[in-house]
């Protein structure tokens, strides 16, 4: 096995697990066992006091690799290291360089308050009495729930029982932090309070490993993402770094309308084309004028004006020419707008690459 | 905390307490578990009292009948005890793996594996309210039986106490084969109901083992749980003393140091099975 280069941070390396799973193939068929590549072969390097997102499809290996990297389960090959620990070999103090905020609502002691939960999770994670006296009302503030903290856990929310859960993380103050989908039903507010609070430990040092099906959030709050499919990276790097990286599409809006017969600028646009009322769309003019480019193009009605929609990479290097092309021809602009991909088109694009990659 | 992998007996001891600490904070939560713990074990054991005393029929002749056989006329002290004792006994028994199912259905489990606490102070820190809470149903119990039935109650009492704490520790480390298998099998219930109705007839649980049929009086004899309760009724009942059981001492002391230890090597090896499965989450 080769040589795990530790750091403080998170590091993978090859690391991999595999699920025996039971299965039947079919109605009164015998039940037979298979396997499952839940992680395959995963390699990240995450810096101390970075953010880092993890992004997948449901089943993509998200949770796997948390519970690897948190020692619920053993890798079936590879190494990992948090905070300069082992998972493997120094299990102890890998528990104890952790916070971890799992997915589910029941991993609280709901007959008891938020308090005594806090107080017997200090216990067990050896933070010293007088510290914690100091401690838990600080996390307790931290999450905002100081005025509740007297509630048995049963009377929660759920945005509260997940702060809550957020607050028992950071009791011992731990190097590493794991959010496995932390927002995960939650409302818009309590979503927003969360990943702000979220932010806030990063800026505070601790390396987070946050998995989340919520793009946006991602694209929000991480330095750095790694899009894993089928258990496999297969992207990793600064949202803005995957949207350059991956060509992802340009989308290219341009709203337009002929003006009224006899118009000032409709006379202008007569003497510089043969085609002066054109009762057509405008699309068949961009399509040809973007042939061979890679760009797709469509276009809708509205009333009297007309919205065109160039789809391809580097779409928006031909806004002139198209602008130009469509005034030779008589149109009036009334806006031009550039969208540049967002992470979740970078994703879908990503995975559907892959899909069809492993497809043949 | 002290350096990473290694705790100080001061932290251990406080995870400990905080373990038994939550569990009854938890117990207490619901207010009819008092009435469970007190009058249902009292309850429970009236039947086979009763039953006895029909058995017995009128004047001291079924007295003498039971014993030639169990060595003792106190029939009802016998049983009294011999109930009680099991449960308690069987509760120390399987309440290390009780303990950890509970909390896989709270949902807690994974929570609680997170931590660095030591693995077999989680085992036993959360069975230590449900021990204290055991072990003062046994008590209460004993002194009802003694003021409705006339409990003799003149033993000795730091026999008593050995042999109760040699029983305890034997008990909890075998507790810890069970606690290893409900967190690789999730449940093992019915696993507890095969061997609490099997050992209830090995042990002699409301009856001498001397009316066994010779083969089971063999296997009653290698049945840990028979010389447990052999052990703590004859202290109780017959007034043994020191010099009277010191085969039986040796084999709970033997019992003490080799369960423990077996038990704690079959725990890790089913908590490893458990973490190579992927499958502490699940129950």
């Amino acid at each position: 096995m080769s040589n795990l280069q530790t750091s403080q941070g998170i590091v993978t390396k090859d690391l991999t697990r595999v699920f025996r799973v039971r299965s039947t193939s079919g109605e009164g068929a015998k039940a037979s066992r298979k396997e499952l590549v839940a992680v395959d072969r995963l390699n990240l390097d995450i810096e101390p006091g970075e953010l880092f997102g993890l992004l997948g499809r449901n089943g993509a290996g998200k949770t796997t690799t948390i519970r690897m990297l948190s020692t619920l389960i053993e890798p079936t090959s590879g190494r990992a290291s948090v905070a300069g620990f082992d998972v493997a070999r120094q299990p102890t103090a890998v528990r104890a360089s952790i916070g971890c905020v799992l997915p589910g609502e029941r991993n609280h002691y709901w007959k008891l308050t938020a308090r005594e939960n806090l107080r017997f999770f200090a216990a067990m994670y050896g933070v010293d009495p007088r510290r914690e006296k100091t401690r838990i009302p600080e996390v307790l503030e931290i999450v905002s729930l100081s005025d509740r903290a007297d509630e048995r856990v049963e009377n929660y929310s759920t945005g509260m029982r997940q702060r809550l859960a957020l607050a028992r993380a950071l009791l011992h103050n731990p190097p590493v932090l794991f959010l496995d989908e932390p927002t995960g039903g939650l409302d818009v507010h309590s979503a927003r309070s969360l990943r702000s609070l979220v932010k806030e430990l990063a800026s505070l040092g601790h390396t987070v490993l946050l998995t989340t099906h919520n793009l946006q959030e991602a694209q929000d709050l991480c330095s750095r993402v790694a899009i894993i499919h089928k258990g496999k990276l297969v992207a990793v790097d600064s949202p803005d770094g995957l949207r350059k990286r991956s060509g992802a599409a340009d989308i290219v809006e341009i709203r337009c309308r002929l003006p009224a017969a006899g118009a000032p600028h409709e006379k202008a646009a007569a003497a510089v084309s043969d085609d002066t009322r054109p009762e057509r769309s405008p699309v068949p003019l961009i399509r040809g004028l973007l042939v061979g480019c890679g760009i797709s193009v469509e276009g809708a009605a509205n009333g009297g004006d007309w919205t065109v929609t160039s789809k391809g990479p580097r779409a928006a290097s031909y806004i002139p020419r198209l602008t130009a092309a469509l005034f030779e021809h008589g149109w009036e602009m009334v806006e031009c707008a550039v969208k540049q991909p967002n992470l979740e088109d970078i994703f879908v694009e990503i995975t559907a690459d892959e899909e069809a990659t492993a497809d043949g | 905390m002290g350096k990473h992998g290694g705790l100080f007996l001061a932290a251990h001891l406080r995870m400990a307490l905080a373990l038994a600490r939550k569990k009854l904070l938890q117990e207490a939560a619901y207010g009819l578990q008092f009435a469970h713990w007190f009058v249902t074990p009292f309850l429970g054991i009236l039947p086979y009292i009763y039953q006895a005393r029909f058995f017995s029929g009128p004047g001291t002749q079924g007295a003498e009948a039971f014993s030639r056989w169990a060595g003792t006329t106190e029939y009802i002290a016998f049983i009294a005890i011999g109930a009680c004792l099991w449960d308690w006994v069987t509760n120390l028994l399987w309440e290390v793996g009780f303990s950890f199912r509970d909390e896989q259905e709270e949902g807690s489990f994974e929570q609680l594996w997170l931590t660095p606490a030591p693995r077999w102070l989680l085992a036993l820190g959360n069975a230590a309210a449900n021990s204290l809470i055991n072990l003062t149903m046994a008590l209460s119990v004993l002194l009802l039986v003694h003021l409705f039935f006339g409990l003799p109650l003149s033993v000795n009492w730091p026999l008593l106490v050995t042999v109760a704490a040699l029983s305890w520790i034997s008990m909890y480390g075998l507790g810890f084969v069970y606690a290893g298998l409900v967190m690789f099998l999730r449940d093992a219930t019915h696993l507890v109901d095969l061997v609490n109705r099997a050992v209830m007839i090995l042990a002699g649980v409301t009856f001498p083992l001397s009316v066994l049929p010779v083969w089971l009086r063999g296997m009653a004899r290698v049945t840990p749980l028979s010389w447990v309760l052999t052990s703590l009724r004859s202290v109780m009942i017959s007034g043994s003393t020191w010099g009277d059981l010191k085969l039986e001492l040796t084999v709970l002391s033997v019992m003490a140091v080799g369960f423990p230890l077996f038990g704690y090597f079959v725990f890790r090896i089913f908590e490893t099975l458990t973490r190579k499965r992927g499958a502490l989450s699940g129950y």
